[in-house]
């Protein structure tokens, strides 16, 4: 069935079932596959996209529940705070097989938004809904600290 | 030195092996048989067939054991998108033949390789005559210690795209050895390598499972059977947890003996776990080169009676190499075990350790073993058992962690030192146990001595990330099999470490070395000593020593 949907300020039309998952809609069809897939039940974080700006598990939320909402995934984040996060990302060489990377950006972006200077404990809570199975976590901590320290200045 | 894909991997423009995208491509699923050497018994696909958007079913025949890398069969749904292929993959009805594996059960194993290591075994590398020493010891120290099978769970679970035109193949998989792919791949197809071009995209992780090729095998047999068309097999969370190769299993028995001076004189170490080798030929029951010198055979202690046995171990999986391989559960249990005896002698664990580790000397394992020495690949006289550089690290991470410090109660440093892939490392773990057991770790400190440093930011981020992973298979890691087949299935019941839980500082300590000193490896031997210097911290916290992995829910 044709569904109507706007992903990063554009608007498609798709072919596919009201059960797709987001996340198979954006890879399989739209061809973004900045958005990963790494369980398909919600407890990675690696497909993070935002549905009207906030952080949302795409593998888990079928199509037919968005609605009129906008997507933005990896490819389309854009502003101050997006950009200091992919700054701080590569200054602190966070990555190492990177394919966790962008829902951990996604999740930063998401934090920052909400919370200018965030402490420990808010990049936990933040945070804990992403797994890094390389476990680069003491620099993602870092380089959202120098992000955070970034937008102040 | 930057790494080049940096600012691809931020902004998600970065290709891994789930993303390769070629015009007219199907996408597949596969149901696999749950045990090894399993197959259809029956099959009715037409509940699958109506879905919208499956194209084909396709059989697939099993690779007989020895398996290696062949893919496993089963029955794949080729469909227009990801999602459709994985709905008709719900929709098969298939019954299984679950072969002579369909009654293997962890539990019932386990007891098999307690059995085998509490009688002689084959003997592996022999000093004196350990017999004679335990016999005539003043006093025996005995322990035994279980470490599960592991899986790598690559954040990137597999996938590949195969296609073929004019005769040529072309492959796109997140393979760690691509020539080894095109051969594999070739021989399943029955054409020359040279028809065959595999281009590996980006891994999301690696850690030894995409070393196996079988995925890649997967796409080109059923684009041979679309005459060609593109495939991409994705392998979902589940199928990557329930058809791995698996991390070993292992069971350890120590048997020290001690003068009147509480000298340790006698060390018999047995280990019975199924080898790699059984994933590649027949009646595999006893570890190879590669196995027995991964921190095993190669135990420098200074004791002048030494044996190492090995238990019989029959598979009932695929076992393959993950990160650090057998030096995992090796560096845990003996490094357990020499913190477990110091306390009985009521020594320091650290000094007690450097007092086993001896004299600063070069040990040589070589005239010892039966089966020839295996030192990484690399030569003895370039990269020898230095018992100095053990020791330095060692006095390098309890210096800078602050050993000896009084702690609150129900906080320990625990140590454990290892060498692995002709690194020396030793990490100091700081633990808090708190209330129902819960564990976390206000930092962690880790030295390392790998020769010259080629990219010290490189080998600090390998340190910080082998300690999470160490953490994860200390306190979660493990797979069982039920019935022959994997229980667990997603992260949802084989957890990984998050950021929360993970070690709040982590500090590496890198042993300074001219270039006259050789470089060695780094991305490994951050593993080994994590567990055990984790365990040894929560016996100093708690008084509860761990003779199992995962540490799971023992505190509580
Ligand atoms: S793929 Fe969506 S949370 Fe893991
Ligand atoms: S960088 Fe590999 S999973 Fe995060």
């Amino acid at each position: 069935m044709a569904i109507s949907i706007k992903v990063n300020g554009v608007r498609h039309s798709v072919d596919v079932d009201g059960d797709t998952p987001l996340l198979w809609v954006l890879r399989d069809a739209l061809g973004l596959t900045g958005t990963k897939f790494g369980c398909g039940i919600a407890q990675c974080g690696a497909c993070t996209v935002f549905l009207n700006g906030k952080p949302l598990r795409s593998c888990a939320f079928p199509i037919a529940a968005l609605g009129d909402g906008e997507v933005t995934t990896i490819e389309g984040v854009n502003g101050r705070t997006a950009r200091a996060v992919q700054r701080a990302w590569t200054a602190r060489d966070v990555p190492q097989c990177g394919y966790c990377q962008s829902g951990q950006v996604m999740s930063a972006i998401a934090l920052l938004s909400e919370v200018r200077r965030p402490t420990d404990r808010d990049i936990d809570l933040a945070m804990n809904g992403n797994i890094c199975r390389c476990a680069a976590y003491v620099r993602i901590r870092a380089a959202i600290k120098d992000a955070a320290r970034t937008l102040e200045g | 030195m930057r790494i080049t894909d940096l600012v691809d991997i931020t902004t998600g423009k970065a290709i891994y092996g789930q993303d390769v995208m070629v015009p007219g491509m199907k996408f597949a699923v596969i149901a696999r048989p749950p045990v090894l050497g399993g197959k259809v018994a029956t099959l009715d696909s037409s509940a699958a067939m109506k879905v919208p958007g499956v194209e084909k079913i396709v059989t697939l025949s099993p690779t007989p054991a020895p398996y290696k890398f062949g893919p496993l069969g089963g029955v794949a749904v080729i469909a227009r998108s990801t999602w459709a292929a994985i709905k008709g993959r719900e929709a098969l009805k298939i019954t299984w033949d679950n072969g002579p594996n369909g009654s293997h059960d962890s539990k019932a194993y386990r007891a098999e390789l307690e059995a085998a290591v509490k009688k002689p075994g084959k003997v592996e590398r022999n000093v004196g005559d350990v017999d004679k020493a335990l016999a005539s010891a003043a006093k025996v120290i005995t322990a035994e210690y279980y470490a599960p099978h592991l899986h790598h769970a690559t954040m990137e679970p597999p996938a590949a795209v195969a296609r073929m035109s004019h005769g040529k193949w072309e492959v796109w998989a997140p393979v760690q050895s691509p020539g080894q792919a095109r051969d594999d791949i070739a021989a399943a197809l029955g054409i020359a390598p040279a028809e065959i071009t595999v281009q590996p995209p980006l891994l999301g992780g690696g850690f030894g499972r995409k070393s196996k090729c079988d995925f890649a095998i997967e796409a080109a047999l059923l684009s041979r059977d679309l005459g060609g068309t593109p495939v991409k097999v994705v392998w979902t969370r589940e199928d990557d947890m329930r058809h791995g190769f698996y991390h070993t299993v292992t069971a350890e028995r120590f048997e020290a003996g001690l003068d009147a001076s509480n000298k340790v004189v006698a060390w018999r170490h047995r280990s019975a776990s199924p080898t790699i080798l059984s994933t590649f030929a027949p009646g595999q029951k006893h570890p190879f080169d590669i196995e027995l010198g991964m921190g095993w055979v190669d135990t420098p202690f200074d004791v002048p009676n030494i044996r190492m046995e090995s238990g019989e171990a029959q598979n009932h999986v695929r076992i393959g190499w993950f990160r650090s391989v057998n030096n995992v559960a090796h560096a845990w249990s003996i490094q357990s075990f020499v913190a477990e005896m110091a306390a009985q002698l009521g020594k320091d664990p650290k000094d007690f350790l450097l007092e086993l580790i001896g004299p600063a000397r070069v040990v040589d394992p070589r005239k010892q073993v039966t089966t020839p020495w295996w030192n990484y690949g690399e030569p003895f006289e370039t990269y020898p058992v230095d018992t100095g550089r053990l020791r330095r690290v060692t006095e390098l991470a309890a210096k800078e962690a602050g050993w000896g410090k009084q702690l609150p109660k129900g906080q320990g440093l625990g140590i454990a030192a290892h060498r692995s892939f002709v690194t020396y490392v030793a990490t100091v773990v700081h633990v808090v146990v708190g209330d129902k057991g819960r564990i976390s770790i206000p930092r962690v400190d880790t030295a390392i001595d790998c020769g010259y440093c080629v990219h010290p930011e490189r080998v600090r981020s390998q340190i910080e990330g082998a300690a999470v992973m160490g953490l994860t298979l200390a306190k979660y890691g493990q797979i069982t099999l039920k019935n022959g087949a994997v229980e667990q299935s997603n992260f949802n019941d084989f957890q990984l470490v998050r950021i929360d839980e993970s070690p709040l500082d982590t500090r590496v300590h890198i042993v300074d070395n001219p270039l006259s000193v050789p470089p060695s490896g780094v991305g490994e031997p951050g593993v080994p000593p994590f567990a055990p210097a984790l365990c040894n911290a929560i016996f100093a916290a708690t008084g509860k020593r761990i003779k199992q992995l995962p540490i799971g829910d023992q505190l509580a």
